[in-house]
Order: C-alpha cells, then structure tokens, then sequence
C-alpha cells in the first residue's frame, strides 16, 4: 500500500497533519470553550453583583421609607396609645403609604404586637437578635410560604416603644425591575419547599419546566456557576436570606458564547480541511518532483547496465542532480573501461594488431557486403629463427612485420596476427598482380634484431572475394590454404585455386574417420608374397594396408598415410598394422612357420624410442619369433634424424627383426649412410623394375644396386615385377627376391593362403628362368 | 445573666440592712461593671412604714438642644417645669405609661408645671430634636436621688426603719424597670454595682447641618 514514495510521503503528511490539527483544534476548541465559559462567569458574576447591588438599593429605599414613617409622630403616639384596633389600621394605613405588602408591629422585645397577615412570633423568630442593634434591619424573609424584603425599624419616643416591619414581595415584577438593569433573566426559588415548588422567574414560560427539572441539581450548590448541556441558560445563584433558604437564580444565555464556539470549530474543521487539500497537492507534487527524476534516473540506470545509451535526466541542484552527474560519469567510466575491455580483447598484445577472435567478430560483415581481398602470411621456418634467435628476439621480429603490415600502403582494413607467425591482412579492393608483389617486396627488405639482419621468407597466401561469397571459417580456411601452398613452394605468393578446399575436406574426413575405421572393420591387411628366385619358393611376403570408407569409397594407401604423417596420426596406423600382423603371424606359425611379414615403418614411427619394447612386447605376447617380422623403412625417413633412427634400427636388429630399405633409389639419400645402417635387405622401388625390359638405364641402375648391396651384404628385392621379361632381367642382375604382380597381387588373408599352397605345390611354368 | 450574677454576688458581699436602728446620713456609691462611678443612677429607699411624701419642684430645662439634667428623680406627685433656654423651641412629650403628655411648640417656660403622680419612669422627647432624651423617675417614697458624676448617693438624714432598694439607670442592661434589691441594711456609706450598656452616651445637641442627627 505505501510502496510508492508518493503514498509514503502523503500518508505521513495526513497523518502529522491531521494530528497537528487534531490537537489545535482539541485544545483551541477547549481554551475557547474554557475562555467562553470564564466570560460567561465573569459576566454572571458582574450581573450577581450588579443584583445584589439592586437589591441593596432597594432595601435602602424602603429601609429610608420605613424609617420615616417610623418617625412620624402620630405614628408614634397612635403606638403608643397600645390600643390593638388603633395599632392594626395605623400598620394598614401606613403600609399602603409605602406600599408594603406586609405590615407588623413588634413590642422592644421582639413580640408582635400586630400584623396586617395571619402572623405568629414564631414566623419572625429570626429577627429578634437582630433587634438588640437598635437599628434598621432588612432581610428576606419567607413568611406564609412568600418572600418578603422586611425593613424592621425601632420606633423610639424617644426610647424603642416597638418595632415596625414593612415587608414587600419578592416576585416577578421585582425581577422584572432587576432584569432591567442586569439584562438577565431571574428566577426566585425556596430550598425548604422543593417539593411543592412555585417557580417566580422572568425566564419564558416554555423553558420554566426545563429550569423546574434541572432545580434539583442547581439547588445542590447554587452558589457555583452552573452549566448545564440541554439548558440553554448558564446558572448562578445568590443567597436572598441570611438562612440561605432563598436564592435568587441569574440565567445567562448561552447561545451567545455557543454560537461563537460553534464558529471557531466551524472554522477549525475549514482550515483544516483546507489546508490538508493543500498540503495533500503540495505533498503530491513535491513527491512527484523527487520519484519523477528518482525513475528516470532508474531508467538511465537500466540503460547504462544494458550498455544502451540512455538520456540522462537533466541535472538539478539538489541530491537528485549529484546522483545523475555521478550516473553519468558512471556511464563514461564503464563505456572508458569497456572500450579498453574490448580493445584488449580484439588486439593482440604482442603486435597490438587486431587478434582472431576480432578478426571472426568483423570479418562477416565484411564478406557478406563487399568484394577484397584477404591475405595470410606467415614467416618459413620461423621456428627455426626462434630456436636461433630465442624467444624475444622472436617477438621483436614479429613486431617489426607487423609493423611493416601497418605502414603498408594502400592501407589494409585491418590487419591481424591469428597466431604464432601467421598474419591476415584484408583489403577492400581486389588487390593487382603489381600490388601483391609490391606488398611482398616491402617485406624483404633485412630486419635488425639486436644489430643481427635477418632475412625472412615470406608466404603469402590469396584469398580474393566477392560479397556475399562464403562464410567466414571457409574464407579463413581457403586463405590459409593458399599459404600453405606458398609455404610449401617455400615463400612466395599463391593464390587460393578452387577445388584446394574439396581435397581439403576430404583430407579433414580422412583424418577424422580415421580411428573410428581402425576399430570398425574398414581397415584391413593385404600380403603381397616375395618370391626367392633361386629356390622359386616363397618364404616372404608385405603387409599393406587397404582401406574401404563407407562414403569415400576405396582410400589409397599413399593418400590416407600421407595424411595420417600429416596429422601425426601415422602411429596409430603403424600400431595397428603390428598388432594385426602379429597376429596373424601368429595363426599362421603352425601352417607355414618359415614365413616372414614386413611391415611399414613411417618417419615418425622411427623415432618413437619405445617402438622396440612395443614389438617386443606384442611378439610375446602372440608367440611369434621375431625372425618372422620384417620392418621396412624409407629411405626419407632414416634421413629424419640419422642418429636417433640408426639406434632404433640397432635395437630392432639385434631383436632379430629382419630389416629393410624401401623404395631404395628414390630418396635422396647419401650412400655414406647406407654402410652405417643395420639393415638386412634393400627393396629396389618399382620405378626402375616395371619397365626393365625396356629401359637399359633402369637395367643399369638395377644391375649396378644389386652389385652395390651385395657388396654391402644385403640381399636384394624389387618391387613391382610384373611381367615374364622383366623377371628374366632381374635374375640376370642377380635379385634374391622379387616382388610384383606377376607373381601376385596383394591378397587378403585367406586368398594368401590358398595361394601360399597352390604356389608352394606346383611350380608354375611361366617361371623358366633359372638363377 | 453574666452581670446578673455578678450583681447578686455584689450584693451578697455586701452586708444587707435589715434595719437601720438610728437615723442618720447614708450615702450610696454606684458603680458600673468596670468598677468606674456611675452617675445618672437613681437609687430609692422605700420603707413599707412611713408613706410620707412631700413633693418637689423640679425643672428640666431645655439647654443648648439637650435636657438638663438627663435623668431626674422626683417622688410622685411632685411637679417639674421645663423652661426652654434655647432659642428655638421645643415640642416635649411622653409616651410614657407614668405620664403622658404633651407640650407642644413653645419658647421660654410652658403655660404650667407637669405634675407627676404615678411612680414610674418617664422618658422624654422632643418632637423637633429626636436624639433629645430625659428621663424623669417618680418614685414611691420620698427618699430617691440621682447618683452624681462621682456615683454618690447622699441622703443627710434618713430615718430609721426597713428600706426596699431601688436601682435603675436608663442604659441598664437588665429589664428596663427599677432593679428591686434585696432588703438592705444600710451603714452611712454603702457601694452598689449595676451593669449598663457602656457604650451609650448622654445625647447631645449634633453639630449644625443636615445629615446629622
């Protein structure tokens, strides 16, 4: 409910608000009421005084009267005649003179004597003390159920001869007097005859019932100012007698003090409904003034943490204005710092070019909108200046290219090093023949590392595009290609030629299906047999390796192996190769226990130092001698690392393992190493076997290897026979074993076998040449 | 009831005269309640034996708006004559169950004497001059004298016999009648205490001017 701080703030103000008023107003109201009723009893006051004063004047008056007549000489001497008849028409004569409603007589003690009403002493009692003062007394009196004012005079002649009492009624006319000088109403009451009381008052007849019901409780303290609720007439009475059995009751209005009360609380309920419209609309917009900007500022905030721009809300001067300044500055810091995250994140730290995640960041856009062109260099054998150089001379030098790519002009629209020493360059404009060359050149020039020059060979490959034309990752790879064409040539510019990327693919295919064919059955051993010439028996043969990919089809061996050595997955083929021939070995110990397989060994299989423990291990483990495996090894491969390759070779002799040279003749091998090598054989390559017959070079090349080797002590065998005229030929030269598909193609396992029998049975015809 | 008693007490004190065995003066000294002489007393001796009563001539005149004297004391049927020295007159009377009567507005001396032959005490008035007051006591035996400033009642010579003593002074504070005392024997000089009201004063004539009285 109060969630807003608008509602907030205005509930409060209701609330302090209304409390504030609540408590003016209770105590206005109540000083007010308190200060009416302080006027009411003041004036009541001043009124009681200003009728006890009346009353007081007019008992001077007839006290002056009484006394006069009391004077008057034939007063005196009729009361002193005692005569009871005499005395009684004198008191009626002489009290209508003054106008007296009550006339008595008493003698010096206090007795009555004579009296114009139905009177008994005892009505008067209360007057003897009085008449030992010798003066003029007045009193009120209640005689025969009236009040009286009674003025008693001493008559004296000259000494008291009796006392004489006017009295005259306290009643309304008397009231009326009164009324006139005070303004208020008066009404006469007895606290001796409650029960039966006849009320005397001015005040209007309807309200005389009203008093006559309240009596009981006015009468408890009639001297206090009374107030009554439901009586519209504030009260206060006032002793008559000196017994204060007779009170004369003032009546105040207090409509007047009412009306004036009812005003102010009037008023009161106005200001304050007033003002709490007032404060309401002041606390509505002040609280609008603040949550306004409170949520634009949430708004600028909201757009800030989503990396919006945002419109700042204009900044004021108060707290609200220094929170937006500092949103603001906030928001340059994070774009600042955001700028620099980014910049870190696209640039590469060492050359301060664009790094390749940028470069897969803007490179779409580029391809899809327009046409370019789109370089990758790298530096050949830039390993090899690491190595010499070390590491930061090799940092420095790539600085310094990266260096000579951005000054380059016409300008590139960025370059970027993807990694190590490879570099991408891309240009909006389809780069000339003439450009090409002169971005090459520029790079030729020596580079001083450290008071060193160095010269760098440069690759470069070319990727021109036209938009909309391919995807990124098939650009990038398309360039790449491309420079690896010109790394490959060793320097230089190549440019990307279409269908380098399908061979590409299929290469990617063969290296992933790879594996997954080895463990699946796609894979599998053909032996090709090797025929001795002088027994004409076979006692050899060379495992390949054939491979049917589901979707591909038939691989080549030389394909699928060159890109296993490309992908350095050429151990897994040779280790396969092992096992399955070992263990095959192993079947055929039992039929045909003099026969030796060989496998192939790659390059980098040379170099595996454990390849020896391997083969060991798997010859045990199938229990196959090891002079039944043969390992054959390129020329090329031995050259890899002589030394290294020649101790493997050494282990593998002394195992017993016959070894040999494959494609002897190709390789640009040095002699000087032949004599070095532990091998036992050397296979002459089948490009100087298959055409023997025709060619008197590869005749010479034949004649003059199998001279060498057996110089050397190795025996001899050429691969690639394939028909009668070329056998005769290399019986001549003196070949221990030949190779080919005039003997046999290579054959799967069981069709080996099959052959192995019927070759070792019947000594075919065609074979005529004797050694 | 108070000064009553300590009349009675005063009298007892006293020793009463039962009889006075020889004639001889006697002299009376009256006093109030502050032991201070009182004059204007008037003491009687009434002796139930000897009735005899020679009558006076008194005056009471009227003298600068008062009466002098303010209390007289005559036996019955004396006779008093009221001369008035004054220069304006005077309206004299009495309401007075002892005598009543009336003098009306003369100058100098009034056409005859008043007699009075009924004991008892008159006041006097006049009719002009309210606040003039005289008291004249007839008495029933020849033997009744006003006390004089020093309080002192003299009789040179009394006869010897039985006396009932009278005592009355206008400001008593008692009844208003004569205060009868027990039976007294009386020895030449004797003291008499009687409470009055202290503060009433002998009237005299207010100064000159209206409002006064």
């Amino acid at each position: 409910m109060f969630r807003s701080l608008r509602s907030k703030w205005m509930s409060l103000l209701i609330v302090l608000l209304s409390l504030l008023m609540l408590v003016t107003g209770y105590a206005t109201l109540n000083s007010m009421r308190a200060s009416s009723l302080q006027q009411a009893e003041a004036a009541i006051v001043v009124a009681s005084k200003v009728f006890q004063q009346a009353l007081d004047n007019r008992a001077a008056q007839l006290s002056n009267s009484v006394t006069l007549l009391a004077a008057d000489f034939g007063f005196r001497r009729a009361i002193a005649t005692a005569e009871q008849a005499t005395i009684e028409s004198v008191l009626d004569n002489h009290g209508s003179r003054i106008n007296a409603q009550l006339a008595l007589l008493l003698n010096p003690h206090g007795e009555l004597l004579a009296s114009n009403a139905e009177l008994v002493t005892s009505d008067i009692s209360q007057l003897l003390p009085a008449t030992l003062a010798n003066t003029a007394i007045t009193d009120i009196l209640l005689i025969d159920g009236k009040a009286y004012q009674l003025v008693l005079v001493p008559v004296r002649a000259p000494v008291i001869i009796a006392w004489v009492g006017m009295g005259f009624l306290v009643d309304v006319p008397l009231a009326e007097q009164i009324k006139g000088i005070t303004g208020l109403d008066i009404s006469f009451v007895q606290l001796d005859n409650r029960a039966n009381q006849q009320l005397t008052s001015t005040l209007p007849d309807k309200v005389q019932p009203l008093l006559i019901s309240k009596l009981e409780r006015l009468l408890r303290n009639p001297a206090d100012t009374q107030f009554a609720d439901d009586f519209s007439f504030i009260t206060r009475g006032i002793p008559l007698d000196t017994e204060r059995r007779l009170w004369a009751l003032l009546h105040l209005p207090d409509d007047r003090w009412l009306a004036s009360y009812q005003q102010l609380r009037r008023q009161l309920v106005n200001i304050f409904v007033f003002s709490l419209v007032l404060s309401l609309l002041a606390a509505f917009f002040f609280a609008r003034s603040i949550s306004q900007p409170l949520s634009q500022l949430s708004r600028f905030a909201n757009a800030i943490g989503q990396g919006k721009p945002g419109v700042p809300p204009t900044i004021s001067q108060d707290e609200i204005g220094v929170l937006t300044s500092t949103l603001i500055n906030m928001q340059q810091d994070i774009n600042a710092r955001e700028l620099q995250l980014r910049q870190q994140a696209e640039r590469d730290t060492l050359t301060g070019l664009l790094n390749r995640h940028a470069v897969e960041q803007q490179l779409p856009a580029i391809l899809s909108e327009q046409s370019g062109t789109l370089l990758q260099l790298n530096i050949i054998q830039f390993k090899h200046i690491n190595d010499t150089l070390g590491l930061a001379n090799g940092d420095t030098l790539l600085q310094l290219l990266a260096q000579r790519l951005g000054h380059h002009q016409p300008a590139a629209v960025f370059s970027a090093r993807l990694n190590g020493d490879e570099f991408l360059m891309l240009f909006r404009e389809t780069l000339t023949e003439l450009q090409l060359v002169d971005l090459y050149n520029s790079l030729q020039p020596a580079y001083n590392i450290q008071d060193s020059i160095i010269n760098l060979k440069i690759a470069i490959g070319i990727y021109p595009f036209q938009p909309g034309q391919g995807i990124t990752s098939e650009a990038l790879r398309r360039v790449d290609l491309a420079q690896e064409n010109a790394s490959l040539v060793g320097g230089g510019i190549a440019f990307y030629q279409s269908g380098q990327d399908e061979t590409h693919q299929r290469e990617l295919t063969i290296i992933r299906d790879l594996p997954s064919a080895l463990n699946s059955g796609q894979l599998f051993v053909v032996y090709q047999p090797k025929v001795e010439l002088a027994s004409r028996q076979c006692h050899s043969a060379e495992a390949l390796i054939r491979w049917q990919h589901p979707q591909l089809g038939f691989i080549s061996p030389v394909e699928f192996i060159a890109t296993a050595e490309h992908s350095g997955n050429i151990s897994l083929i040779t280790q396969w190769m092992l096992k399955t021939v070992i263990k095959q070995l192993s079947a055929w110990q039992q039929d045909y226990p003099k026969l030796r397989v060989a496998v192939n060994l790659s390059a980098a299989d040379l170099l595996d130092q454990h390849l020896p423990e391997q083969i060991r291990g798997l010859l045990e483990q199938h229990q196959v001698p090891a002079t039944a495996l043969a390992l054959e090894v390129t020329e090329s491969a031995v050259m890899q690392d002589t030394s290294k390759v020649i101790a493997n070779l050494n282990t593998l002799k002394a195992m017993q393992i016959n070894l040999a040279i494959d494609d002897f003749g190709t390789g640009q091998s040095s002699l000087a190493y032949l004599k070095q090598l532990p091998v036992d054989e050397i296979k002459i390559d089948r490009a100087f076997v298959k055409d023997i017959e025709t060619n008197t070079n590869d005749a010479l090349i034949v004649n003059a290897t199998v001279t060498l080797a057996h110089g050397l002590g190795f025996k001899v065998t050429a691969e690639g026979l394939e028909n009668l005229a070329g056998l005769r030929f290399l019986a001549e030269a003196g070949c221990d074993t030949v190779q080919g598909y005039y003997f046999s193609k290579p054959l799967a396992t069981a069709d080996f076998s099959q052959w192995l029998n019927n070759f070792a049975y019947s000594n075919p015809p065609e074979m005529g040449v004797k050694p | 009831m108070k000064l009553a008693l300590w009349l009675i007490l005063l009298s007892i004190a006293l020793t009463p005269l039962i009889n006075r065995a020889a004639a001889g003066s006697l002299t009376i000294n009256i006093i109030n309640q502050q032991q201070q002489p009182l004059a204007d007393a008037v003491v009687e001796l009434r002796s139930p034996a000897t009735n005899i009563i020679t009558p006076k001539n008194i005056k009471v005149a009227q003298q600068q708006l008062t009466f002098i004297p303010f209390v007289s004391a005559i036996p019955a049927g004396s006779q008093a004559e009221f001369p008035n020295l004054d220069k304006t007159r005077h309206h004299i009377y009495s309401f007075s169950p002892a005598k009543q009567f009336e003098i009306q507005l003369y100058a100098d001396q009034p056409e005859a004497p008043i007699i009075f032959d009924t004991p008892g005490i008159v006041a006097l008035g006049c009719n002009i001059h309210d606040y003039m007051q005289a008291y004249i006591y007839v008495g029933e035996s020849e033997l009744v004298a006003v006390s004089d400033e020093q309080g002192n009642v003299h009789w040179p010579d009394v006869p010897a016999g039985e006396y009932q003593l009278y005592l009355w002074h206008p400001w008593q504070l008692e009844s208003p009648n004569p205060l009868e005392l027990p039976v007294l024997d009386i020895d030449q000089t004797e003291r008499l205490g009687l409470a009055i009201d202290l503060s009433q004063r002998k009237p005299i004539a207010p100064q000159r001017g209206f409002g006064s009285r």
